[in-house]
C-alpha cells in the first residue's frame, strides 16, 4: 500500500528543503515541511496559506526545491484543488499538499478546507498548529489553548489570558469521512508515515502537525523538540488518526507525564498559578479520557 | 448555427467553444444560468472540461487561480456579491499574471441588496489589472468572451479578462444570436500551451512569491501596467481578426452618429441600444448628437476617447453606477481622457438605472435638455436620473 | 524615473515567478547564530536524528556521520539537545 520508513536508517536522503531560509533560528514549522516533502518525494506540489512559512520564498530566492504556489490566506485547499484537478486534465503526476497554519486553517480558511474535504480530491492538507497567528506576532486563534497568553489575550488584572477553549479540528474534519490525523516532530516516523499514508489512500486527508513556536510560545529555541515530546507524553497532544470516521489512538504513554511539565517550559503559560495548572491538567486528563472511551467503543465520528 | 438564446446562454456557449477545460462554478444570480447550461452539457458529455461546483467565490477565484497556474484555460462567472466577496484573489490573479476568463453579469450591490441591474460591481474591477470589457448585446457578449480568452492569453498581454453583460437585460433576455462552428473557433483560438507559469514536476516552478523590497515589487507592478498598454494593441489586432472570420467587428469604443456632433452622450452596456434610438429620433429633428460607447474600461482608450469628444461643446456621461461621494465613475475617467484639449467640452454626470431602475428613452431627451442647460451655465453638474 | 510608454516589457521574466528552485544557497544564514554544534565523531552513533531535526537541512549525510553545513546553520542547538549521546555540543562563536 505505502513504503513505509521502519527506522531513522531508512529515512530518504534526498532533501527538497535546504538552507537559507528567513525563518527563526529552531523553527519546528519549517522542520515539518522538510519531513513532509522527505516522506512524499520530489513529484510534491507545495500550496502554502499566508504565514510564517510563505516567507520561504522571497524573491529572489527559495530554499525550495519542488513547485510551490502561494495566494492567500484562506484559501490554500481552494487553490490546492485548482491545481489537483488541472494536474489532472494534464495527465501530470503529483501530489498537491498543502502547508498552512493553524489561524489559516481553523478561523479565516475552514470553509475552503472543509469544501476541499467535501469535494474528495486527493489533496494533503498539513496544517502547522502553533497554536495562535504567528506571523503577525503571536495573536489569538481558535487553536489556542485554554489560559495561553497571546498578545490579544494577554493577562492582565481583569484577565487570566485565553478563556475560550479551543476547537479539535482533527475531528471535525474526521467527521468529513476523510483521513484526518496528529502529528509531532518528536515522533518523525509517525508524521512521515502518516503523510505516506495518505499519499496512498488517495483521497483528502488532514495532518495536523504540533509546530511549537520560538518567539511565540517562549522557549528556548534548542528545546522545540522537547517541547514537541513532552506534550504527547502529557497527553496535551495526543497522537491519533481518525479513519472512516472512527478514531485510532497511535500512541498511548506508559506513564501519562504531568502537564506541568510542558507548561512550565513556555512563557505563555508563566504567569499561571498552582490552581490554574491542576484546572488544564484536569481537561487535559479529561479530553484523554474521552479520546481512549471514543476508541474503544468504535463509535463513528 | 443562429439561435434565441438568453445571455446566459451565450455566454456558455463561448465557454464551450473556446474549449475552457476547468469551470470552477457557484451560484448567483443573475449568472446562475451559464453555470446550470454549463453542466447540463457536462452530463450529457457534450463539454469536455472539469465542471467544478466550489463552496464560495472566493474558492472559486482560489481554484481558477491554481488551475491557471498550471497551465489549464479557465472559465468562470459571477456577479455582484460574488465579485465583492471574491476581490483579493482578482488582484492576486492579475499579478500573477494568470488569463483566466470571467463573465460578469452585472447586478447591483448590497445594501440595500438586489437583484437588478447596475455596474457598480463591474467597475469595482477597475484597479484590480484585469482587462474589462461591457457587452451591450448577447452576440457581442458570446463574440467577446471568446476573443478574451485569446487577448488574455497573448504573450504580450497574459492578463485575465472580464467579460461583463447586463443582469436580466441581457443575461435572461432571448436574443438572435449566431453561435459560430467549433471548427472555426479552433482555428481562431488554439490550445493554450503557458510558457511563462505551469507546473511541471520535471521543471519545479515556485509561483506566487513574497516581495518584500519595493523595487522589485514595483518592477512586477509596472510590468502589469505595460501589459495593459499592450493589451490595446493586441485587442485591436483579435477584433480585426475576428472580424476577418465572423464579419463582426468591435472596437474600444463604438461611435454612433458622431461625424458632425456638437453633444455627446456616452453610456456603456445595453442601455446604449435604448439611448441610440434616442438618438436617432433627435437626429430626425435635426439635433446633432451622437453617442459614444465605451466598449473597454481597461485598458482605458484614452487617445480614442479624446478623439471622439475633443470637438464637441457638451458630453453627458451616463452611468449607470454610483461613487457616493463623487458621481458617475465613468464620467472622472472621461473628464480625464479630455484634461489636456485646448476647448475642453462642458461635461455632466447623469446617473441612471441603479439597481435595474428602469431607463426609458425619454429620458435621453431629458438629459440632453439638461446637458443645453449646463452649456449655458458653462458648469457640468451631478444629477440623478 | 520611467515613462510609461518606455517600461520594457518582459514577457515571462516579468512575472513573480522563482525558475531556479533551491536558489537560497545564496542566503547566508550562517551569519546569524551565537554558537555553532561541533561534533564528537568517536561518541556519534550514526543514528540520524541530527541530521533529520536540523531545520534548516544544515546537516548532510555522510560516511562519517553528519557533516554540518556552517554556511547555513543558524545555531538553533536542536541537534546538540537531541542527540541521545550527548556527541554534539554548543559553542561560542568567536567574536559574536
Amino acid at each position: 500500500m505505502y513504503k513505509e520508513i521502519k527506522s531513522l536508517r531508512d529515512i530518504p536522503e534526498e532533501d527538497f528543503l535546504i538552507g537559507g531560509s528567513p525563518t527563526c533560528s529552531g523553527c519546528p514549522a519549517e522542520l515539518g515541511l522538510k519531513m513532509a516533502l522527505k516522506a512524499l518525494g520530489k513529484n510534491t506540489i507545495v500550496v502554502n496559506s499566508s504565514g510564517c512559512i510563505s516567507l520561504l520564498c522571497n524573491y529572489p530566492y527559495t530554499p525550495l526545491k519542488v513547485s510551490w504556489l502561494h495566494s492567500a490566506i484562506e484559501n490554500a485547499a481552494a487553490t490546492a484543488t485548482g491545481i489537483a484537478r488541472a494536474m489532472r486534465l494534464l495527465k501530470r503526476e503529483a501530489t498537491v499538499i498543502c502547508y498552512a497554519g493553524d489561524g489559516a486553517s481553523y478561523d479565516i480558511g475552514i470553509g475552503s478546507l472543509s469544501g476541499m474535504a467535501a469535494r474528495g480530491d486527493p489533496i494533503i492538507y498539513i496544517c502547522y498548529n502553533n497554536q495562535a497567528y504567528a506571523n503577525t506576532g503571536n495573536q489569538w486563534d481558535t487553536a489556542t489553548p485554554f489560559l495561553a497568553n497571546t498578545k490579544t489575550t494577554p493577562p492582565g488584572k481583569q484577565s487570566k489570558g485565553n478563556l475560550i477553549p479551543q476547537k479539535n479540528m482533527i475531528k471535525i474534519m474526521g467527521a468529513h469521512g476523510i483521513y484526518a490525523a496528529s502529528a509531532s516532530p518528536a515522533y518523525p516516523l509517525d508524521y512521515m508515515n502518516k503523510l505516506r499514508k495518505a499519499q496512498a489512500m488517495n483521497i483528502p486527508a488532514y495532518i495536523e502537525y504540533f509546530s511549537p513556536c520560538v518567539p511565540g510560545w517562549g522557549y528556548d529555541q534548542e528545546k522545540g523538540i522537547k517541547v514537541a515530546k513532552l506534550a504527547t507524553e502529557s497527553c496535551f497532544w495526543p497522537l491519533y488518526e481518525i479513519e472512516n470516521n472512527k478514531i485510532t489512538i497511535n500512541y498511548k504513554p506508559t506513564q501519562m507525564r504531568s502537564v506541568k511539565e510542558f507548561l512550565q517550559l513556555q512563557d505563555r503559560f508563566r504567569h499561571l498559578s498552582d490552581y490554574d495548572i491542576n484546572v488544564i491538567q484536569g481537561l487535559v486528563t479529561t479530553d484523554w479520557k474521552e479520546l481512549l472511551e471514543a476508541e474503544a467503543c468504535k463509535a463513528k465520528i | 448555427m443562429k439561435d434565441f438564446l438568453t445571455g446566459n446562454e451565450a455566454v456558455a456557449w463561448a465557454a464551450r467553444l473556446s474549449r475552457a477545460r476547468y469551470i470552477p462554478n457557484y451560484p448567483i444570480s443573475p449568472q446562475t444560468e451559464i453555470i446550470e447550461t454549463l453542466a447540463q452539457w457536462h452530463a450529457d458529455g457534450n463539454l469536455e472540461a472539469d465542471f467544478c461546483p466550489m463552496d464560495s467565490e472566493h474558492s472559486v477565484m482560489s481554484a481558477a487561480i491554481g488551475a491557471s497556474a498550471t497551465g489549464v484555460r479557465v472559465f468562470t462567472a459571477s456577479s455582484s456579491q460574488g465579485i465583492e466577496l471574491m476581490h483579493e484573489m482578482l488582484y492576486i490573479a492579475a499579478g500573477l499574471r494568470l488569463p483566466i476568463v470571467m463573465v460578469n453579469c452585472s447586478r447591483g450591490l448590497s445594501a440595500p441588496i438586489t437583484l437588478l441591474c447596475d455596474h457598480n460591481d463591474y467597475l469595482g474591477m477597475r484597479d484590480t489589472g484585469w482587462i474589462m470589457v461591457n457587452t451591450q448585446n448577447n452576440q457581442e457578449a458570446l463574440d467577446s468572451t471568446i476573443m478574451a480568452f485569446k487577448i488574455s492569453e497573448n504573450k504580450e498581454v497574459l492578463l485575465p479578462s472580464v467579460v461583463n453583460l447586463d443582469g436580466y437585460v441581457l443575461s435572461y433576455t432571448m436574443e438572435p444570436t449566431i453561435v459560430p462552428e467549433q471548427g472555426t473557433v479552433d482555428r481562431f483560438l488554439p490550445s493554450y500551451r503557458p510558457t511563462h507559469a505551469f507546473f511541471d514536476p520535471k521543471q519545479p516552478m515556485v509561483q506566487g512569491i513574497a516581495v518584500l523590497d519595493g523595487v522589485n515589487y514595483t518592477h512586477f507592478r509596472q510590468q502589469v501596467h505595460k501589459a495593459q498598454l499592450n493589451a490595446k494593441r493586441v485587442m485591436e489586432k483579435i477584433c480585426s481578426d475576428w472580424r476577418k472570420t465572423t464579419g463582426r467587428h468591435y472596437g474600444m469604443i463604438e461611435k454612433y452618429e458622431m461625424e458632425d456632433a456638437e453633444m455627446a452622450i456616452v453610456t456603456q452596456g445595453s442601455v446604449s441600444t435604448t439611448a441610440k434610438a434616442e438618438v436617432q429620433e433627435m437626429r430626425r429633428k435635426g439635433m446633432k448628437i451622437g453617442l459614444l460607447r465605451l466598449r473597454v474600461m481597461r485598458p482605458l482608450p484614452k487617445e480614442e476617447i479624446r478623439n471622439a469628444l475633443k470637438d464637441m461643446k457638451g458630453v453627458a456621461v451616463v452611468d449607470k453606477n454610483l461613487a457616493p461621494g463623487l458621481g458617475g465613475i465613468a464620467h472622472s475617467e472621461i473628464r480625464d481622457c479630455l484634461y489636456d484639449i485646448e476647448e475642453q467640452p462642458i461635461m455632466s454626470s447623469f446617473i441612471m438605472g441603479l439597481g435595474g431602475k428602469p431607463e426609458e428613452m425619454k429620458q435621453f431627451a431629458q438629459i440632453i435638455d439638461m446637458l443645453k442647460k449646463d452649456m449655458i451655465d458653462k458648469r457640468g453638474r451631478v444629477r440623478f436620473v | 524615473m520611467i515613462e510609461e510608454h518606455k517600461i520594457k516589457y518582459e514577457g515571462a521574466k516579468g512575472v513573480p515567478v522563482i525558475r531556479e528552485t533551491g536558489n537560497a544557497t545564496k542566503v547566508h544564514t550562517g551569519l546569524w547564530r551565537t554558537e555553532r554544534p561541533i561534533i564528537d565523531y568517536s561518541k556519534c552513533i550514526k543514528c540520524k536524528l541530527c541530521y533529520l531535526y536540523c531545520p534548516v537541512t544544515a546537516y548532510a549525510w555522510t560516511k562519517k556521520g553528519p557533516a554540518c553545513n556552517y554556511y547555513f546553520c543558524k545555531g538553533c542547538g536542536i541537534c546538540a539537545e537531541e542527540c541521545p549521546v550527548k556527541a554534539i555540543t554548543m559553542v561560542k562563536e568567536e567574536g559574536r
